[in-house]
């Protein structure tokens, strides 16, 4: 069983609000995921931090902003926040399963590193 | 289900969006005076520019055709995205070639 929170992170937000709302109704229909917990977020490059405060479990980054993700993942490294740069290919055809699916492993990969 | 409109708006984002990030890895390999690295990535920025622009191609020659389209934000939202990674990589081409004579 998967006790997440999911931070998506685009240019601005919106695109990616769709595809939080995709990865939700997945997430809720998922026997893999701790239904009370789950949570999805989604915020744009300039804001996420705010979003920090809070326990975050990955964060999702769009292929937009792929230009800055080495930047976002050393700031989230240092927080101890696993990142993951959304395929583009996953991206573009909303492929809300695939994502969410590379999401949880890259999550149980992470816990398995920090053991 | 997901709509065609918003298939082919995803496509534009994720292909310009992706454009421009390679544009901007471009822009960074310049800087640090790697060429050869910032003309491949320009390349391949072009290419997924290219793909992009293909599928907004066929939306406006469709349209010219007389075909009703539901025209939505998202489609603006991409014709955004798709136009700004244009111009990102207008200006990226032009910065590349004074950071070669500098």
């Amino acid at each position: 069983m998967f006790r997440v929170k999911l931070l998506l992170m685009c240019a601005m937000g919106l695109s990616t609000g769709i595809l939080a709302k995709k990865i939700q109704g997945i997430a809720e229909t998922s026997k893999m995921i701790d239904h009370d917990y789950f949570e999805i977020h989604v915020t744009s490059i300039d804001e996420y931090k705010e979003y920090l405060k809070q326990p975050i479990s990955l964060v999702l980054v769009g292929p937009q902003v792929a230009f800055k993700y080495e930047e976002i993942k050393k700031t989230l490294e240092k927080k101890g926040i696993p990142t993951l740069l959304i395929d583009e290919k996953d991206y573009g055809m909303m492929d809300a399963s695939t994502i969410l699916k590379k999401a949880l492993i890259e999550i149980r990969n992470y816990e398995n590193k920090i053991k | 289900m997901m709509t065609s409109l918003e298939a082919i708006a995803f496509k534009i984002i994720s292909s310009a969006g992706s454009g421009k990030s390679k544009a901007f890895m471009a822009l960074t390999e310049a800087k640090k005076g790697n060429f050869e690295e910032a003309g491949n990535l320009l390349e391949e920025a072009k290419k997924s520019i290219g793909e992009a622009h293909e599928v907004h191609r066929e939306i406006l020659t469709n349209m010219a055709n007389g075909e009703q389209i539901n025209y939505d934000f998202l489609m603006v939202h991409a014709e955004d995205h798709l136009m700004n990674t244009i111009l990102a990589k207008e200006l990226i081409e032009e910065l590349i070639e004074v950071y070669k004579t500098k």
